[in-house]
């Protein structure tokens, strides 16, 4: 079992915060890799977060949370 | 695209081959974006995406030992040069087992050892970069190519124009891999040139253009195998325009609003991955298994070694100061303590009484002489002319045109092909005819050169010597001949500095830079130039780091370099005259800072004044004067004296000319206002 996990990506150089908006899958759920598991608003654009790995997808931060990049919001479990 | 016409057979091994790195990048590419995407690391990260087929092609014709140059987006390019994987992972994250020990990033991985020489994040520098590393194997007789990738947008910026010119006159081994993948940044193809082809302007410097489709293995396999054949075999460098398409934004997270959204979607169905994949597969080249397989191995390989960077430690505080220059003490304010310089003996035997001009001559010729790496570049150089003031006349008659070479009216490309070479095992002396033409080439300068040692954690380093000559105080060369520059140069972490006042420091001076593993500025001063002095024939060093008292005194210390040294003798004469007895301290280098001398020598005196022909305010006399309080406060019997340009550009007219600039007289009374 590994634990991965889940940061607010630093996605833009102008970036000081982004919005967790949704999360696309419930918490709890079973996740594959690269599917889309989180929307991310930052300014005005958005953009869905993938799974970095396979397993259980554990929510660590409520959405509408704006957040800092490198701060934790989740981690998935993998086998 | 001529090229992609009759697409070329392959044989089915090679297509392969190709298969693994491109599918190798793509696992790279996604497991970055994996880690960013995560919050694990932060970084600008710039994808390769919709270039795979370029680099991946490029393996299969590029061999160990040849030379690489990339950009700050060229995670492919690495890839396919074989770098290893776990190094380049742990670069990524910054890690002190990465390439260069965490200290160069995404855009400044380097290893020699597989042939990657440069990346670099400054669009267009890596080329006159190239052209040297090609020099070099020219020079040594080696067939090595060297290829140097670089986007679309770097058609745009002057080392495009300058490397590719010189590449063409001295025919070098280099391919110009431009990777068009139709965006320079945010900004497209039509938005920035009305070009209709990359490789069309090769023709405009005489040498072959050939354009093909990016994302066609075989064609790509094709041109690139044309161009470094002809590379290998002396026929001279190629252009080569790979026409593909950016697969997402500019960065990790950009923003694609900019792009043609139809062409883009058109090109992520077309991806060469899968282009190539189903070409295997349709024309029974790999069954559906095999190509798995290649899959899984490459995933595996990759996930291993992004684990190994997870998981391996950062560097350590101590690396902060390492990599800078070979020996960490010639950092000049003393971080990493005092520079242990040894007591070189006065030089024995004959002298001849020389100017600072003629005793450069004799110190270039002593050096081509001795070492066969040592050769000069610059403009003019050559004979007749032999150099603008004869500075190198005879040399290129004596040593040839191979080692005294005359280039275009080009500083990037000279300071570039200086950088390559030193890379490669040479010892190039460029010359900048006059220090305020530093500004045309300062990235070569301060971005490359000073700082590729620290870029690479210590793996390449660059031994140049630069020569540059400023023209001030001497009359009528107005406000771009005329400047000192040197503190442009010893605020940049990386560059050594030197600045004689007498044609035998000049040659000791030069010698000892010649030698020197890091970069090194020499000034001269045309103010000097044409001034005799006894030079002593048989070589001597003189190190770097190692100050001169040109005069004894004990009641003031007038420090200075170049020649505001004279100016300062004239002003202790004076002031003799007046019962105060000045020692005149002559630095000889700035960049390393002889400390000891000056505080020695402050401490002695507890009086000082710095001097010298540059702007004061800025200057490196600041420098001096702030070690100085910081060293001395309380031992000081009179505030730090400093008397240097005034805040104006350099005038025509030679009575305004006469204002700008330190004369004995201003140091005598500022002296006199210091001892009272």
């Amino acid at each position: 079992m590994a634990t991965t996990t889940l940061r607010i990506p630093k996605a833009a150089v102008s970036m000081q915060e982004g919005t967790l908006s949704e999360w696309l899958v419930p918490d709890g759920t079973r996740v594959e890799e690269g599917q889309p598991i989180y929307s991310l608003e930052i300014e005005k654009s958005i953009m869905d977060v993938e799974a970095p790995v396979a397993g259980i997808l554990k929510h660590g931060a409520q959405a509408g949370s704006a957040l800092p990049p490198g701060h934790e919001i989740g981690e998935i479990i993998s086998d | 695209m001529q090229a992609a016409e009759q697409t070329p057979v392959l044989a089915p091994d090679t297509l392969k081959d190709i298969f693994r790195v491109m599918v190798r990048i793509a696992e790279v590419d996604a497991a970055v974006q994996r880690g960013l995407s995560a919050g694990e690391v932060q970084f600008q990260y710039y994808p390769s995406g919709g270039q795979e087929a370029i680099a991946a092609a490029l393996s299969a014709v590029i061999r160990p030992d040849d030379y690489m140059v990339t950009t700050y987006r060229g995670i492919h390019d690495i890839v396919a040069k074989g770098t290893p994987l776990k190094e380049v992972m742990a670069e990524l994250y910054g890690k002190a087992a990465g390439t260069s020990k965490g200290k160069g990033g995404p855009m400044h991985l380097s290893d020699p050892a597989s042939g990657l020489m440069v990346t670099t994040g400054i669009v267009g520098a890596g080329m006159p970069i190239a052209n040297g590393l090609g020099l070099a194997a020219q020079m040594q007789k080696q067939d090595r190519v060297t290829v140097v990738s670089f986007g679309d947008g770097a058609t745009s910026i002057g080392a495009f124009h300058e490397a590719l010119n010189l590449a063409a006159v001295w025919q070098l081994p280099v391919v110009f891999l431009c990777q068009n993948n139709q965006y320079a940044e945010y900004t497209s193809l039509a938005e920035y040139t009305r070009s209709e082809s990359f490789a069309a302007r090769a023709a405009g410097y005489g040498m072959p253009g050939e354009r093909v489709d990016g994302c066609d293995a075989a064609a790509l396999h094709d041109v690139l195998s044309r161009a470094f054949a002809r590379a290998r075999s002396g026929q001279g460098p190629t252009l080569v325009e790979a026409v593909c398409h950016r697969l997402q934004g500019h960065a990790f997270g950009s923003e694609q609003e900019h792009m043609d959204q139809a062409a883009l979607e058109a090109a992520k169905a077309n991806a060469p991955v899968i282009r190539l994949r189903d070409r295997l597969l349709a024309d029974g080249l790999a069954t559906e298994a095999e190509l798995d397989e290649i899959a899984q191995a490459e995933r595996a390989a990759v996930d291993k070694a992004q684990d190994f960077a997870r998981e391996a430690p950062a560097p350590d505080a101590e690396e902060l100061y390492s990599d800078i220059f070979a020996d960490p003490a010639a950092i000049p304010d003393g971080s990493c303590g005092e520079l242990k310089v040894a007591e070189v003996p006065a030089p024995a035997g004959d002298t001849k009484r020389m100017t600072m001009c003629e005793a450069i001559n004799h110190t270039l010729d002593l050096a081509l002489t001795n070492d066969p790496r040592v050769f000069l570049l610059g403009e003019d150089l050559h004979d007749p002319a032999g150099g603008v003031v004869k500075q190198t006349y005879g040399l290129s008659t004596k040593h040839g045109l191979d080692r005294v070479r005359p280039t275009p009216i080009a500083e990037q490309a000279i300071v570039g092909a200086s950088i390559g070479a030193a890379m490669a095992g040479m010892r190039p002396v460029p010359e900048i005819m006059i220090n305020d033409f530093l500004a045309v080439c300062l990235d070569q300068v301060t971005n490359h050169a000073a700082k590729l040692r620290y870029m690479s954690g210590g793996r390449t380093n660059v031994p140049i010597v630069i020569r540059t000559l400023t023209a001030g105080n001497v009359g009528s060369f107005g406000a771009q001949h005329s400047q000192s520059l040197e503190a442009w140069l010893t605020h940049t972490p990386g560059m050594k500095v030197a600045f004689p006042s007498t044609p035998a420091d000049a040659k000791g001076l030069l010698l000892a830079a010649n030698d020197d593993e890091d970069p090194v500025v020499c000034f001269e001063s045309m103010r000097l130039y044409f001034t005799p002095g006894e030079v002593p024939l048989e070589e001597y060093r003189i190190p770097l780091g190692k100050a001169d008292i040109k005069r004894e005194g004990k009641d003031l210390s007038i420090i200075s370099y170049g020649w505001a040294v004279g100016e300062a003798l004239a002003a202790a004469e004076q002031l003799a005259g007046d019962g105060i007895d000045a020692e005149v301290l002559d630095l000889r280098s700035l960049v390393p800072l002889d400390r000891q001398a000056i505080l020695e020598s402050v401490g002695k005196t507890g009086r000082a004044l710095v001097t010298h022909a540059a702007v004061e305010f800025g200057g490196f006399g600041a420098e001096i004067a702030a070690m100085l309080q910081e060293a001395l406060h309380g031992k000081l019997k009179a505030p730090v004296g400093r008397v240097g340009g005034r805040y104006t550009p350099i005038a025509f007219s030679q009575g305004l000319e006469a204002l700008h600039f330190p004369n004995a007289a201003r140091i005598a009374d500022a002296a006199k206002a210091l001892a009272r």
